[in-house]
């Protein structure tokens, strides 16, 4: 399953908001990644989630495969829509 | 028990008092290892120790989260999340036990080459916020590269059980002080560090005995030491003798007895011999310190600093957050002025948000700091404004702005809080209408055009510890130079003096919340400049209460005119002598 979204938030993938994707994506079964142009990266691990180097403004492909891939692209959609609940 | 002799090493008085008491030593992570190449057969010994290493490091992390207060969580604690996730990375994880396993470097190489190797890809990064997310990682690898080397050794943590030693760094962060605070460690010592820094500055308001600036500490003490700290001398003797013990064990029980004699004191109203009303007020960083101000008799809050809110976390606090925070503290206040400090980064203060714009200035106490910042990110500025307005519906609520040059400043300034005020009208939203507004005297030019700028403000706050930076030129926080900082220089009285007169001239409150408002040696000299608003840290408001109700301002004029004139340093020494003898005479 694949679902291209834009980040949204104002610092982008930084740390605290690619902490909270892993403590998501480790909650589900499925295999997740994301995919930012030619880079992909497991989004279960935080380094590589960093290493993707994602502004405000990027877009993304969440590929999520697995039992639970449905709801696992659902929720992360929403944490990133939502600005990773935090405050600007 | 030990028979060695005592040593005794000077450093920089921070926060006065005196503890008798083992030492914990603590060195914020050190990476310099081997790179040694290891034998097939030690493979997994190596990677043992590594899978140790990862194991403490974790628990260290833990500890430090679990030890932190709930209001201080979701700002550093999920920082901490953050170290936590790193550590746990399978990627991470695995490509180091490849580089024992297959290039068979030794644990700690192997860490810093996938550090090495990370780093590469994060420099090649365009985006300036992420890319300074290295340093979470390199925190991280800091840590992991200390356990390797003590998996063998014994365990040197700064919070393996800190309570009533006195613990030894190298150099102190603020959430260090806090850490220890919360710990109930009895006492701090740094090599680094300067009296105004902000971790000086949170230690004397938590009361926690300091010295920093003891150059080689980490070299000369021991863990497990006996150490006596004189706070009040800045002077540290390892291995005492008992002689020496029972000297300092007398000295303390004195200072606690003078400690409740002067907090008799506090319940006193702060009137001076010749029935002048002077004012004082507290300085405050954190929300935490109120209940330090409990119960004593104050003016107000002549200066909250709102750093604190700012600094470690990635994002700027939301209005909403702000508002309930201030309103705390504006409650607790009933009716008592608060004077809320605008945003006043830069300098030895930094946030992320600082780090993003891409540049660390080199020279950050002339950079962008203050309110200079603060008109460069109106959107930060509007939001703490909003707040501070609106937490001043429930009682009475001042606006300072730090590091005011020129008048276009305030000016620009007060656009931008009509503006705020605008905006919550229009959302319907309740907030006060008569908030004051004040500035900072902190910068020479201010300074020197006080009396203009008075015109267009409604009070003027002398900040002292920036002003005789400024005006001598020395970096307050270069150990190398601070013994230059002198606030009884004639330059920077003149400047004072000139402050307090352009107050007067224009019917304007002055105020002084600096360092030297809470030093007893300048209070009869200040009172004699005219000055009639001290705001200090709390912990030093008994003593410079005493020196106010026994000075008669009368006799103290002439001769403070009389010590700013003077520029022989040998003349003044005894004219200050002369003016802090100078008591009850009538």
């Amino acid at each position: 399953m694949k679902k291209r979204i834009t980040i949204i938030n104002k610092l982008g993938l930084h740390a605290r908001a690619a902490a909270k994707i892993v403590t998501l994506t480790n909650t589900y079964k499925s295999n997740i990644q994301i995919k930012n142009g030619e880079k992909v990266a497991n989004a279960k691990s935080i380094m590589k989630l960093l290493m993707l180097s994602a502004p405000k403004g990027t877009e993304i492909t969440i590929i999520a495969n697995g039992d639970d891939e449905s709801s696992a692209v659902k929720s992360l959609t929403n944490l990133i829509e939502n600005k990773f609940d935090e405050n600007e | 028990m030990n028979d060695l002799t005592p040593i005794i090493i000077r450093g920089l008085t921070v926060s006065k008092g005196i503890v008798i008491a083992k030492c914990k030593r603590y060195e914020h992570g050190q990476n310099d290892y081997q790179k040694v190449f290891i034998d097939k057969s030690e493979v997994q010994k190596e990677i043992k120790k590594f899978n140790k290493s990862v194991e403490i490091t974790l628990i260290e992390i833990n500890a430090i989260k679990n030890k932190l207060k709930p209001s201080l969580r979701n700002n550093v604690g999920i920082f901490l999340d953050t170290h936590i996730h790193l550590i746990n990375d399978k990627s991470f994880l695995s490509n180091i036990r490849k580089n024992i396993k297959e290039k068979f470097f030794c644990a700690d190489w192997a860490i810093d080459e996938e550090f090495q190797s990370i780093k590469f890809s994060f420099a090649e990064m365009k985006d300036m916020y992420i890319k300074q997310r290295i340093d979470d990682i390199k925190h991280v690898v800091k840590l992991l590269i200390k356990n390797i080397k003590q998996t063998n050794k014994t365990k040197n943590n700064i919070l393996t059980d800190i309570k009533n030693t006195i613990l030894v760094t190298d150099d102190l962060s603020p959430a260090d002080v806090l850490i220890a605070y919360q710990s109930k460690c009895s006492g701090l010592i740094s090599e680094f560090g300067g009296r105004s820094s902000h971790s000086s500055i949170l230690s004397r308001g938590l009361e926690i005995p300091s010295i920093v600036g003891l150059k080689n500490a980490l070299d000369t003490i021991k863990d497990e030491d006996l150490i006596v700290l004189d706070g009040n001398n800045g002077i540290v003797i390892i291995n005492p003798d008992k002689s020496c013990i029972s000297y300092y064990k007398q000295i303390k029980k004195e200072d606690d007895n003078r400690k409740i004699l002067l907090s008799k004191i506090m319940e006193k109203e702060c009137i001076t011999k010749d029935k002048q009303k002077i004012e004082i007020m507290a300085n405050l960083e954190l929300p935490q310190e109120m209940k330090i101000i409990k119960g004593k008799n104050l003016d107000g809050i002549g200066l909250f600093r709102t750093e604190y809110l700012y600094t470690d976390r990635a994002d700027i606090p939301s209005e909403s957050e702000q508002v309930k925070a201030y309103k705390k503290i504006v409650r607790s206040l009933r009716g008592k002025p608060v004077i809320f400090r605008t945003l006043d980064i830069g300098s030895d203060k930094e946030i992320p948000e600082n780090i993003q714009t891409g540049s660390i200035a080199r020279n950050p106490a002339l950079g962008l700091r203050g309110i200079r910042y603060s008109l460069n990110n109106q959107e930060v500025f509007l939001n703490q404004v909003k707040a501070i307005l609106r937490a001043g519906y429930y009682g009475d609520v001042k606006i300072m702005l730090p590091m005011i040059t020129t008048l276009s400043e305030i000016l620009k300034a007060r656009e931008l809080i009509e503006l705020a005020k605008y905006q919550l009208k229009k959302r319907k939203i309740l907030f006060s209408d008569r908030v004051d507004i004040g500035i900072m005297i902190e910068v020479p030019a201010s300074a020197v055009l006080s009396s203009r700028l008075a015109e267009f403000v409604d009070f003027l706050s002398i900040g002292t510890n920036d002003l005789v930076q400024y005006t001598l030129a020395i970096d307050r926080v270069d150990d190398q130079v601070n013994y230059l900082y002198d606030p009884f220089n004639s330059a920077v009285l003149t400047l004072i003096k000139n402050v307090i007169e352009s107050g007067k001239k224009h019917g304007v409150d002055v105020s002084l919340c600096g360092e030297m408002a809470g030093d007893k040696q300048f209070t009869k000299l200040l009172l004699g400049m005219g000055l009639t608003s001290f705001s200090m840290h709390p912990s030093a408001i008994p003593e410079v209460k005493k020196v106010i109700v026994d000075s008669s301002i009368k006799n103290l004029s002439k001769l403070s005119s009389q010590i700013i004139r003077c520029v022989d340093n040998k003349e003044k020494q005894k004219l200050i002598r002369k003016i802090n003898s100078e008591s009850t005479r009538n």
